[in-house]
């Protein structure tokens, strides 16, 4: 692993000359604004250039290899296939077509076959004792709320409040 | 090719360009012989030893290190020796 970081340092490090040949001429003024570029100026200016370009095809593949050996200790997932992709996304479609007819049959009252305590889907009579208390829970917070609300505008009023009574939840 | 071998074929490249820029301005002629080292002689020298520098350091530690992976991955087993 140590090899692929040693290789980038090294053309991070390569690009930082190349571009310094490039700005060295004008930087170090042996070429001179407006005139035509000098020999020393061309070398210096293209050599940086190759040197850049070369530095960041360097800097690529180490980050390639560093991937590749990720991917070889399993830190990254595999690449997939065309087919396996295909066969994911078909697999995944048809577990969500499944979930879609469990919850219509749960709707209708009708349990999918094989729910239960045991596994699978829950059956409409389960749900139902689940979420019993929940909904006496929140009917008798609304009834506090409510009771708040129409206190707190008698006071204000101070007179007989003209809404009507509190809605009784049976 | 490779991404290994990519990288082994860059960093000889930029070694021999800082091995270019090390030989210019005397190959090319902007740095007569016995005159006093102009500012681009002086750069074109630091830079290419510069390049020089890191294309060799790093490719004779690539070496050093893929031997050592190679020999970790030939070393025979203690046990079987041992039978």
């Amino acid at each position: 692993m140590s090899k692929p970081i040693v290789t980038v340092v090294a053309s991070l490090a390569a690009a930082l000359v190349g571009g310094w040949l490039m700005l060295a001429p004008f930087a170090l003024g042996y070429r001179h604004a407006g005139t035509a570029w000098n020999h020393p100026t061309e070398v210096d200016f293209w050599t940086g250039v190759g040197v850049v370009v070369l530095a960041l095809v360097a800097l690529a593949a180490s980050l390639a290899s560093i991937r590749t050996e990720l991917r070889v200790r399993g830190a990254l997932p595999q690449p997939l296939r065309r087919a396996e992709r295909q066969e994911r996304k078909a697999a995944a479609r048809a577990a969500k077509a499944a979930a879609l007819a469990g919850q219509a049959g749960a709707g209708t009252g009708q349990g999918a076959p094989g729910g239960g305590p045991g596994g699978g889907p829950p059956t409409s009579a389960e749900l139902r004792e689940l979420l019993a208390p929940l909904v006496v829970a929140l009917l008798s917070d609304l009834k506090t709320t409510e009771a708040e609300t129409s206190g707190q505008a008698g006071n204000h009023l101070s007179g007989a409040d003209p809404r009507p009574a509190p809605r009784t939840w049976s | 090719m490779k991404p290994a071998r990519l990288v082994v074929a860059t960093l000889s490249l930029l070694t021999l360009a800082g091995v270019w820029l090390f030989a210019a301005p005397f190959g090319l002629g902007y740095q007569p012989l016995g005159a006093p080292w102009g500012n681009a002689t002086v750069d074109d020298l630091a830079t290419g030893g510069a390049l020089i520098l890191i294309g060799l350091g790093s490719l004779i530690t690539y070496c050093v290190l893929s031997t050592r992976d190679l020999l970790a991955r030939t070393k025979p087993d203690p046990a079987s020796d041992a039978r």
